[in-house]
């Protein structure tokens, strides 16, 4: 289990501010929705694994094919059959009609989503997650939720610790999640929930208390170790990637990169 | 609503926060689904702890099932698209939506330890089953993901078949510990009410816009997304930007959103 | 010396207690003062510590809170934690807990931000913390890949860098391992002796290692001083000490129980070897007999790894024998909470055998075991979670389908012999660790095990309720003829009650003897971290031999007159 995706090498894309990568991140998602034309969707496509080669992070995308793959079979399969217009029938069967654009839409929407899932990826591989946090924070998300958000980071690997030694327990006295029933494994594994519950409860019942006592105050204001300053290349960065923003959508106004015009 | 903002300016709160997050991503890894349709619909453990969490931690569990989903399930599972705002959204409402109506409607505990209690904590259950899969399919669809009918049916399986089975049995065993711990959420945020000491004619009518914005909605926007009463509604032909599916969602979307302003 | 902390005539009653936890405490901390803290188990050692550092009252509710505190010049009522902590800070028991920061950097420098501190001065002060705890080169790492060793110094480091006067240690050494404990007590010497602090309370249960850094023990008793004063005036209080079930230093035992008077008492091994204690018949000392009995668990070659090249054991042969009591040791990481786990079935063995009366196991789940092998984990919590005690007594007889009748038998039978009737209808939840751990046990033991297998059994216990608990497991290997494998840091448990130890490093079984020749090899132990009692490491030195109880050396001594 990989608790922290972040790689360490040195590459252009590492030294970025992160906001200027969470900036290129929800452009990315722009530019896929944009287009809902293969080709187009694949353009998308390539320009996200580009940048996973620039970042020299290409290879560590392998985690995500299988649930990769999964979501975009759902997709193809199930696209054709909600998109019931068009003009060319590649197949029909009485009431259910299968349409060459309702396909070509489903491959559009594969490769839009494939894009999008690596586009955060890349961010995650690039940015450490304390970098995020502070570019949150700096963006004027409230600095508890900042905190609590990766205090959630911080906690799990912990907690998942526990669990396995719960369930390593519970199974030792015939409670298993993986015999019987549904109900059975059901009741099993609502069982097995409880002490885990309980004893992360136990567990972060100090974290108020050492939070306080470490002179936290939720209200107060305060100062950060981690500073983060906006370069050139940065605000370089940022430039190209709106300017192919804007393009994008001048592209789809004029009707370019489409197969259903009224879909987004 | 205002305690959903509150709730940062104490630090239990936060711990709390990071409790209901942590413990959904841990359990949301450490539980294989057991599955109905394998591949596509199943039953995930992790689904019993969003309205058993909500009516314990309250606003803290709403933020902390919305973050525990998407670190556990997006991030650390690669799959951060446009999708996770819905999703984020979503995850929101499971941890909202079951103590908000108990707080304003039942004056009975939700300890699960009567039959009135538990028969309340299945109608809080199906509520926020039916909300956040209307929410997050209603997104999927208008974002071009995937389309809303099965996105639905697969949600709202996986959020009320697990609560609504195992939850009590949860509930029973952790309800007291959590209260004698002074966890609560109404016992760290002050003048706050766990249980209505009146219920109020406006909160009486909230909830009943609420069920049908969301349990209503869903029937009908399924419905729609099946092709029933699309002619009836929208005329043989009329094409929006989006479809008729997304206007009918929006406007059950806007009943519950008066419904829930309405619960205050 | 100026004085840093004073109290006086402290009373704290918490929210919907029905004692008070403290009784009228007045205590004055000075420059310069090392204060061990000792009492048994709900004395009010954690309440007063949270009293010095201004937790209690501001952030847990107490119905009641008179007299008054005073902590390097502020009255820590009127300010905040925040600002208390800042003069004296609290290193707190579980240390996961107070670490809640994603890198090692930013936990240190969390302080810091909360004073508004400027970002170079931030910088400064986290390397500077970082030295002083012996962290450097590990500021980008991540909090939950440090071993417990390092996560207690992060610990300590987090709170140096608010700069505090006073440093508290509320029972932070209680979950590491030997070689975490000598590591963090290690620290705590050189900040004093370098004056980054100007005092420390701890709170220990290990008297002898607390008589090596204290220069005062403080000693409680339902939230009162009993005791006051120098360790060597408070330490050799013997009989006091035991009956507050606290273990004074073992040789500071051994010369009271030979009637030395207390003032001439040692409190550690090299004083207690400047004295001569008489004549030793080493012939009297009993050999332990030879496991002849039948074979109950055999392991042949076994092999396991979680991830692919990653051997966590690495070829184990172990065979165990009716009757025994074994002792599994080494360090954290060693592979032992692994190989329990392949005993009990939840893990399978890559390559190997493993064979239960004769059965061939291997490939069968816990399933197969149940009935068989009754297993107890160091934490309580993984296990209990019923509503009561009774019904969590009940719940593995009745998923073994035992009809109504013989579940109630069992569960009176065995609260009867764990010496928890009178909890059965409590919520196991509330009860103290001691008293948990217990009902883990009890809940095991309903299953009627013929092996009893024990993962750290008594971590987090004071002394005395280490010695209850394990004398009632001894209990349970003399009267039932109960097998017991345990898994163990404390040395004390593996000198007192076991027969036989194996001890593991890097995967691998490296000695399988029985315990007393285990303790003759004390550089071997020093190797792998493992401190022995003293009274193994005194009479090894003294007399060559080792005497693994204080009870077993008085017996064989013949004291000149």
């Amino acid at each position: 289990m990989r608790f922290v995706l972040y790689v360490d090498v040195n590459s252009m894309i590492h030294r970025l501010d992160p906001r200027a990568k969470l900036y290129w991140v929800l452009c990315v998602f722009i530019w896929s929705m944009t287009f809902n034309h293969p080709i187009y969707a694949g353009m998308v496509l390539g320009i996200v694994l580009m940048t996973l080669i620039l970042a020299k992070v290409i290879k560590e995308i392998k985690f995500a094919v299988t649930p990769l793959a999964i979501l975009i079979t759902m997709c193809i399969t199930l696209w054709p059959l909600f998109r019931r217009e068009g003009t060319i029938i590649l197949f029909g069967l009485g009431f259910l009609k299968i349409y060459q654009e309702a396909v070509l839409y489903a491959i559009a929407v594969g490769l839009r989503l494939t894009a999008m899932v690596l586009a955060g990826i890349a961010l995650l591989l690039t940015t450490r997650i304390e970098e995020l946090e502070a570019a949150l924070v700096r963006l004027k998300l409230p600095y508890p939720m900042a905190f609590g958000i990766s205090a959630v980071f911080r906690f799990i690997p912990t907690l998942m610790g526990d669990a396995y030694m719960v369930i390593a327990a519970q199974r030792a006295r015939g409670v298993d999640p993986l015999k019987g029933s549904l109900l059975t494994k059901m009741r099993n594994s609502a069982i097995i929930v409880a002490p885990i519950f309980m004893t992360s409860m136990r567990r972060l019942s100090t974290l108020p208390l050492a939070m306080e006592s470490r002179g936290y105050i939720p209200t107060a204001s305060r100062t950060y170790f981690i500073q983060l300053r906006m370069r050139a290349t940065d605000y370089l960065y940022m430039v190209i990637t709106t300017l192919l923003t804007i393009v994008f959508i001048l592209m789809r106004l004029s009707g370019i990169g489409v197969v259903y015009p009224h879909y987004i | 609503m205002k305690e959903v903002v509150e709730m940062w300016k104490y630090s239990k709160m936060i711990a709390g926060f990071v409790l209901a997050a942590a413990v959904y991503a841990v359990v949301l890894w450490v539980f294989a689904p057991l599955w109905i349709i394998p591949g596509v619909t199943g039953i995930r453990i992790a689904n019993i702890l969003p309205p058993v969490f909500s009516l314990l931690f309250g606003p803290a569990a709403a933020w902390g099932i919305a973050v525990g989903n998407l670190i556990g399930y997006d991030i650390l599972g690669g799959a951060l698209t446009i999708g996770s705002i819905g999703g984020f959204i979503g995850n929101f409402l499971l941890g909202f939506m079951p103590y908000k109506i108990w707080h304003r409607m039942f004056k009975e505990p939700p300890h699960c330890r009567s039959i009135s209690s538990i028969l309340k904590f299945e109608f809080v259950t199906l509520i926020h089953a039916a909300i956040c899969a209307h929410v997050i399919s209603l997104w999927c669809e208008a974002v071009g993901f995937v389309p809303y009918t099965p996105l639905a049916f697969i949600i709202f399986t996986n959020d009320f078949i697990a609560p609504a089975i195992a939850g009590p049995i949860l509930m029973t065993l952790i309800y007291d510990r959590v209260r004698r711990a002074g966890w609560l959420w109404t016992d760290v945020m002050k003048g706050y009410e766990y249980t209505p000491s009146e219920v109020k004619k406006r909160w009486m009518l909230g909830t009943i816009l609420v069920t049908i914005g969301s349990i209503v909605g869903l029937i009908a926007t399924v419905g729609v997304g099946l092709g029933l009463g699309q002619p009836l509604f929208f005329g043989p032909g009329l094409k929006f930007i989006g479809t008729p599916l997304v206007v009918t969602g929006l406007v059950f979307l806007i009943v519950w959103a008066v419904g829930v302003a309405l619960l205050g | 010396m100026s004085t840093l902390i004073e109290l006086e005539d402290v009373w704290v009653r918490y929210r919907m207690a029905k004692d008070y936890a403290l009784r009228g405490i007045s205590l004055v901390i000075k420059e310069g003062d090392v204060v061990g803290i000792i009492g048994p188990t709900g004395a009010g050692k954690s309440t007063l510590a949270k009293v010095m550092c201004g937790i209690v009252p501001n952030l847990e509710p107490c119905d009641e809170f008179k007299g008054h505190v005073m902590v390097c010049g502020l009255d820590a009522r009127d300010v905040p934690t925040g600002i208390v902590s800042r003069r004296c800070a609290m290193v707190f028991q579980d240390y996961e807990a107070q670490l809640f920061r994603t890198t090692v950097e930013l936990e240190v420098a969390f302080g810091p931000e909360n004073l508004e501190l400027d970002p170079s001065e931030i910088k400064r002060r986290v390397e500077w913390s970082l030295r002083l705890a012996g962290l450097r080169g590990l500021e980008r790492k991540y909090t939950h890949t440090l071993s417990g060793g390092q996560k207690q110094r992060l610990a300590i480091a987090s709170v140096l860098s608010l700069r505090p006067e006073v440093l508290i240690l509320d029972e932070a050494t209680s979950d590491l391992d030997p070689r975490g404990k000598i590591e963090l007590f290690q620290v705590v010497e050189e900040l004093l002796r370098h004056r980054v602090i100007k005092a420390a309370v701890i709170i220990d249960h290990h008297l002898d290692r607390l008589a090596r850094l204290a220069n005062r023990i403080v000693v409680l008793k339902d939230g009162e001083i009993i005791e006051d004063g120098p360790p060597r005036k408070v330490l050799t209080k013997v009989e006091l000490l035991k009956e507050l079930k606290l273990e004074p230093p073992q040789v500071t035992e051994l010369f009271h129980r030979l009637g030395w008077p207390e003032e001439k008492l040692p409190l550690t091994v090299d004083e207690a070897l400047n004295k001569r204690i008489g004549n030793v018949k080493t012939t009297s000392r009993t050999s332990v007999k030879e496991a002849t009995t039948k074979l109950v668990l055999k392991l042949k070659d076994v092999w396991f790894h979680y991830l692919p090249g990653e051997w966590v054991l690495k070829g184990i042969n172990l065979k165990v024998h009716e009757g025994e009591v074994l002792g599994i040791i080494g360090q954290n990481g060693s592979g032992k909470t692994t190989l329990a786990n392949i005993i009990m079935g939840i893990l399978r063995p890559i390559r190997g055998k493993v064979t239960l009366f004769n059965r061939d196991v291997t490939n069968q789940g816990p399933a197969a075991r149940i009935g068989i092998i009754g297993y107890v984990l160091q934490n309580p919590d993984y296990q209990i979670f019923n509503r009561t005690v009774y019904e969590e007594l009940a719940f593995a007889p009745k998923y073994m389908g035992l009809p109504p009748e013989e579940i109630d038998r069992r569960v009176r039978n065995i609260a009867r012999l764990v010496g928890i009737e009178h909890l059965l209808n409590e919520d196991p939840f509330f009860l103290n660790k001691a008293d948990r751990q217990r009902v883990a046990v009890a809940s095991v033991l309903t299953m009627y095990p013929k092996i009893l297998l024990l993962d750290e059994p008594t971590t987090g216990l004071t002394p005395g309720e280490t010695r209850d608990l394990m004398d009632l497991i001894m209990k349970l290997n003399k009267e039932l003829g109960m097998t017991v494998i345990a898994i163990t840091h404390d040395m004390n448990v593996v000198a007192r009650y076991c027969t036989r130890v194996v001890l593991m490093r890097e995967g691998r079984i490296i000695v399988d003897t029985d315990t007393r020749s285990l303790f003759t090899k004390l550089d071997l132990l020093r190797e792998n971290y493992i401190e022995p009692p003293q009274i193994i490491e005194y009479s090894v030195r003294a007399l060559g031999v080792p005497y693994l109880t204080v009870e077993e050396l008085v017996k064989s001594i013949e004291v000149i007159e």
